[in-house]
């Protein structure tokens, strides 16, 4: 592999050109293709996978060295002072992002083949995808923060392309409009974000800029921790954190593979890796930091009770990935950087594996959502079963199971670097997850069937085409954790083994400057001590969540027999009639968002609309039939008689010279 | 006449031979397209190889009239492009309406010889000859379509104003040759660089005559008057041409003459070209808003856009450091603007194809579901002419606008009227684009075909037209040196 490394700055740029070559060519052509439309798109993937497993090789090998890969590609604005590098940059954080991206990516495509064969709009769904796939890439490969900024709207753009994508139901246009707006609020902190760095640096280069930035902290123009907050605030706008998660659920009228890849395993990241991106920004400035904790660990807490009592699969779904995206949030704010990492790269395969099972289990039941008219499908799609269950166990955070060890590390960090209050919501939330994910579970594939008497006997498996990927994404769910962990905690002890994990060495370049800043030291991992005590909290609370399900939902593993108690629930949620009705009704918050923005603001509107009409528009009339006049009035000029021309002519030229000899007048 | 000289003026040479070789072709195979498009074309091509090859060197030749230098290859090589797209755009459109290709290439050839002519001039008269030379097939085109009777008021009109305004341009040459005693570029300079008496009344009418003729020639507000009517009446294809090769014609003229020559006497005219650009850009974009008729709108556009780019040459005049920022950010504006407004009327051209079609914005409405195709490109020349990143037009404005801040003085006030006009004119062109795309057509139309010419036409200008836009820094740097060749050395 050390061969391709004299080629790396071919290769690296390659990555994004093949899926925007892609798209251009499905842009183009897809129409005349048909059926074949997938071809190039997914081939254009697949290169591009190969060749990002070969950049990803070489980055974790050391290859680039510890400062990362630097790929300049041209000059793209040189004016003055202000100056522009189209470029590309890799170091291990990107690295990271890549494997992501790039395999989800890739299996996405290939399980669409089959998600949308039926589907009018093929060549365009992939020509859609193939755009994201730049976009996104473009973000992590940037290394100036115009480019990110760029590749930020380009995926907003996609996002919004992609959720709308079935266009003419009305949902799914109200859907992408309301993605688009409620980014924009993010992307106007992101913005600012970015000229307030211009103006303390002078440099949009993301590495100089940090560098400038932490090491002139005490006489910058704008204070670090503004800078640090509107960055945060475009992160919450497209990791969706509250306020600004209501377009999430609302994206999941998109295509369920758009689901998976975008809405999950994707672009949502794009804020975490903002943030982790700028650590050391962030270490500078503590009090950011805690704000980022704060809305993270809230955001986790606060969709956590929403997806308890949803009955939209995917919607149970969206709410557990703000859930998990606030869980990394709360990683980044309280320094957990690698634990962040760490849980998007687990997150995103067994969110994105839960997702495209979830598509499976639609495409199954004639394309009904709703887990009420769902039940005992285990049996009947039984690969799609299987792989939904790793991703449930994953994400439950059951050891060994990978998000068991990416949570734990969040949990663990939170404690040990003495934010005990974002601990213990983590850990209340650990119950919750591991209840709704086995609550979704049990109302789909166990108990008894409550599917509709006409689709029940046409049930029936996904084509391959489909399950592979799930299998594909099945075997990170499963192995992943062990994998980035090993030979460090919490595994390497038990064997008495010492050092770093895999993840923690690979990034520790990445975030070395961060934690040197906060002033933190490495402490020794104790398994039979602290560490091992929340580490059995984490399991524990993992389990209790489970088995609660199960009890009132059923299960059916092999020899664990339960049945669902339907009457229970109905008891229960009768006890806390407030806090049920909250979370079924995502405790109001569209409902205020109706409140406040459509009623309020149409009220304040209104004023404005009077204001508007009758004091601006006057004006801007009076200037718009100023304009208007005077334009028709020059028009009118244009007789088209040309003795008047040559008069006008004439006349000018009278000026001209009159003008002229005044200024030689005065001048001489 | 040394052999020397005949090498130096070999592209010009060159240029001549092409448009007799197109002449004589089509005189073996009358009234047919093919041969002619060959001949010119690859003519040209060879032309440009040829201009490349010998600019490499600075020379001289005829005593000092003449000098090849970057200036001189930078805009040769831009007269043949734009010669060339002109030819290519042209038959789809020329054909239906029974007009032969043959004369028209080689008028247009006669032209661009002109053009060129003036690129390389470094003596006043020979200026005036070029410009003669630019101008006068430029009447004929105008008035190619002789049954047309539009095309013919049109031309006429053309003919006797820009003969007037000549007859005015070459007065205010001959006041400097009285005061100077010679039409030598170098020598006048050198003459006006060491005034006895200060600058004199005589010299300022010499002023105000050729700074009339030329604003004439760049169609800069108020002597602007021709324009509209002559592209309107004008066969499409001409307009196109008329837009962008006699005007980058003319603002060659102006760099010799202005920068080289009348250098030493900014001081003196930078006041007026100030009052001329704003003028330019306002009026330009305020008339503009209120045409329906899209040939008619650019016309105006294109007034406009002399304006933007007499704010290239204020900047570099009022820059008291002696930057030729504004000078190269002039020359990167001509070559965006030629090829995004020449790409702009091919899709015209292209719609007029069905003879009888207007264009009226109505014959828009609907394009986009129609012809998807050139309905994208048609908006990737509009967003360039606007001025929207990452296209040519947006860093040809915005090095305008960026040369302009950096001089400050007079220039600070254009660049802020440059602005206001550029965020004023994203009405009018992006008025086009909703016809195109979201307004249902009245009638019916069908669906034309057309020429592979045509289509390779408008890849080369589309996709120069985003390249740029991406990577503007080689072309920055080719104008910079161009614009370096005209400061005293």
């Amino acid at each position: 592999m050390d061969a391709l490394n004299p080629y790396m700055d071919t290769l690296i740029p390659l990555i994004a050109v093949l899926p925007i070559a892609g798209f251009l060519f499905t842009a183009a052509f897809g129409r005349r293709l048909g059926h074949n439309a997938h071809l190039v798109p997914v081939a254009a993937v697949g290169a591009a996978w190969l060749i990002a497993m070969a950049v990803v090789y070489t980055s974790f090998t050391g290859g680039f060295g510890e400062g990362g890969h630097l790929v300049k590609l041209w000059e793209w604005i040189p004016a003055g002072n202000f100056n522009v590098e189209a470029a590309f940059f890799v170091d291990n954080l990107t690295a990271c992002l890549l494997i992501v991206v790039c395999t989800i990516g890739l299996l996405v495509h290939i399980y669409s083949i089959g998600y949308m064969g039926h589907d009018t709009g093929y060549w365009r769904f992939f020509a859609y995808l193939n755009l994201f796939m730049f976009s996104m890439l473009l973000l992590i490969l940037a290394s100036n923060w115009l480019v990110i900024f760029v590749a930020w709207e380009l995926v907003g753009l996609s996002s919004y392309l992609l959720i709308g994508f079935w266009y003419k139901k009305r949902s799914a246009a109200l859907a992408s409009k309301k993605a688009f707006l409620v980014n924009r609020v993010g992307d106007i902190g992101f913005a600012l974000g970015i000229m307030a760095i211009w103006v303390n640096t002078g440099t949009l280069d993301i590495r100089e800029s940090i560098e400038i930035l932490v090491t002139h902290t005490a006489t910058l123009q704008i204070p670090i921790a503004v800078v640090a907050l509107l960055l945060f605030a475009g992160a919450m706008g497209k990791s969706a954190q509250f306020p600004l998660h209501v377009w999430l659920p609302d994206a999941m009228e998109g295509p369920t593979p758009v689901s998976a890849l975008i809405h999950a395993a994707t672009m949502v990241n794009a804020g975490v890796y903002l943030v982790a991106r700028a650590n050391p920004i962030f270490a500078s400035a503590p009090q950011a930091m805690a704000v980022v904790a704060a809305i993270g660990i809230f955001t986790a807490l606060f969709a956590a009770s929403i997806a308890l009592t949803q009955t939209d699969i995917k919607r149970v779904l969206a709410y557990s990935t703000l859930s998990q995206l606030g869980y990394m949030f709360a990683a980044l704010g309280v320094g957990a950087w690698t634990a962040a990492i760490f849980h998007l790269m687990t997150h995103g395969f067994f969110k994105g594996l839960l997702f495209l099972g979830s598509g499976s289990v639609i495409h199954a039941v004639h394309e009904e959502q709703d887990m009420r008219k769902m039940g005992a499908l285990a049996k009947k799609i039984p690969h799609t079963y299987r792989t939904m269950l790793i991703g449930t166990i994953a994400i439950a955070g059951i050891p060994p199971l990978a998000g068991f060890f990416s949570k734990d590390e969040i949990l663990g960090e939170s404690f040990k670097n003495g934010f005990t209050w974002v601990w213990a919501i983590g850990v209340v939330v650990a119950v919750m997850t591991a209840f709704y994910m086995f609550r979704l579970i049990g109302l789909t594939f166990w108990g008894t069937s409550r599917v509709d008497h006409h689709t029940e006997p046409k049930i029936h498996e996904s084509p391959r085409v489909m399950t592979i990927p799930l299998w594909l994404l099945a075997i990170p769910s499963l192995l992943l954790g062990i994998v980035l962990s090993w030979p460090g905690p919490p595994l390497g002890p038990l064997f008495g083994l010492e050092g770093p994990g895999l993840l923690a060495s690979w990034l520790h370049p990445v975030f070395k400057e961060g934690l040197e800043i906060m002033g933190r030291e490495e402490e020794a991992f104790q398994i039979f001590g602290i560490d091992g005590a929340l580490i059995l909290v984490s399991v524990a609370v993992a389990f209790a969540g489970m088995l609660a399900a199960w009890r009132l939902f059923g299960v059916g593993i092999g020899p664990i027999k339960g049945t669902p108690r339907p009457e229970t629930v109905k008891r229960l949620s009768a006890r806390v009639p407030f806090l049920y009705r909250a979370s079924l009704n995502k405790w109001w918050f569209d409902e205020l968002n109706d409140l406040v923005i459509i009623r309020l603001g149409g009220r304040v509107a209104n004023a404005l609309w009077w204001f508007d009409r009758n004091i601006v528009d006057g004006i801007v009339n009076g200037v718009g039939s100023l304009t208007g006049r005077a334009g028709r009035g020059l028009a009118g000029i244009q007789t088209g008689r040309v003795q008047n021309y040559a008069l006008g002519i004439t006349i000018g030229l009278i000026v001209m010279i009159a003008s002229y000899v005044m200024i030689v007048g005065n001048g001489g | 006449m040394s052999w020397q000289d005949l090498v130096v003026i070999g592209p010009l040479v060159g240029a001549v031979v092409v448009a007799v070789l197109v002449l004589l072709v089509d005189l073996v195979r009358p009234g047919r397209t093919v041969p002619v498009v060959i001949v010119s074309v690859g003519g040209l091509a060879a032309l440009a190889a040829l201009v490349a090859a010998t600019g490499a060197v600075p020379a001289s030749a005829f005593g000092g009239a003449y000098s090849v230098d970057a200036l001189t290859t930078y805009l040769d090589l831009l007269f043949v492009a734009i010669a060339a797209l002109t030819i290519v755009f042209a038959p789809d459109y020329l054909a239906p309406r029974g007009l032969p290709l043959g004369e028209f290439a080689t008028m247009l050839l006669f032209a661009m010889t002109g053009a060129m002519l003036i690129a390389a001039s470094t003596d006043l008269l020979l200026l005036f000859l070029g410009l003669e030379l630019m101008v006068l097939p430029g009447y004929m085109l105008a008035g190619y379509h002789k049954t047309d009777g539009f095309s013919t008021e049109g031309a006429i009109k053309y003919f006797l104003l820009g003969s007037f305004s000549s007859a005015i341009f070459l007065f205010g040459l001959a006041f400097v040759w009285g005061l100077t005693g010679t039409t030598r570029v170098a020598e006048v300079a050198d003459a006006l660089t060491r005034l006895p008496n200060g600058i004199s009344a005589g010299l300022g009418m010499g002023l105000a005559f050729m700074t009339t003729g030329v604003a004439f020639k760049i169609a800069a507000v108020p002597f602007h008057y021709w324009t509209p009517d002559a592209y309107q009446g004008s066969p499409t294809p001409v307009t196109g041409y008329l837009s962008v090769g006699p005007k980058i014609g003319a603002f060659a003229l102006v760099l010799r003459l202005f920068v080289e020559t009348l250098g030493p006497l900014s001081e003196w005219w930078l006041p007026v070209m100030v009052v001329l650009a704003a003028l330019t850009m306002t009026l330009g974009n305020l008339v503009a808003l209120t045409e329906d008729n899209v040939k008619r709108m650019l016309a105006y556009s294109s007034i406009a856009h002399t304006g933007y780019m007499l704010v290239g040459l204020v900047a570099y005049a009022a820059d008291p450091t002696g930057r030729v920022d504004g000078l190269s950010a002039l020359l990167f504006y001509g070559v965006a603007y030629s090829f995004m407004n020449l790409g702009a009327f091919a899709v015209i051209a292209a719609l007029q194809k069905r003879a009888g079609v207007t264009s009226a914005l109505s014959t828009f409405a609907g394009l986009g579901r129609r012809e998807p195709i050139l309905a994208i490109l048609m908006t990737l020349f509009l967003l360039s002419l606007t001025g929207i990143p990452p296209t040519a037009g947006f860093f040809a404005k915005a090095s305008v606008i960026l040369a302009a801040i950096e001089a400050g003085g007079p220039a600070t006030i254009l660049a802020v009227i440059a602005m206001l006009n550029a965020a004023a004119a994203a009405f009018y062109y992006l008025r086009v684009v909703v016809y195109m795309f979201m307004r249902e057509p009245d009638d019916q139309q069908p669906v034309l075909k057309h020429g592979a010419l045509l289509w390779g036409g408008l890849a080369v200008t589309s996709v120069l037209t985003v390249l740029l836009g991406l990577f503007p820094s080689a072309l920055l740097e080719m104008a910079g040196t161009a614009a370096g060749t005209l400061l005293p050395h």
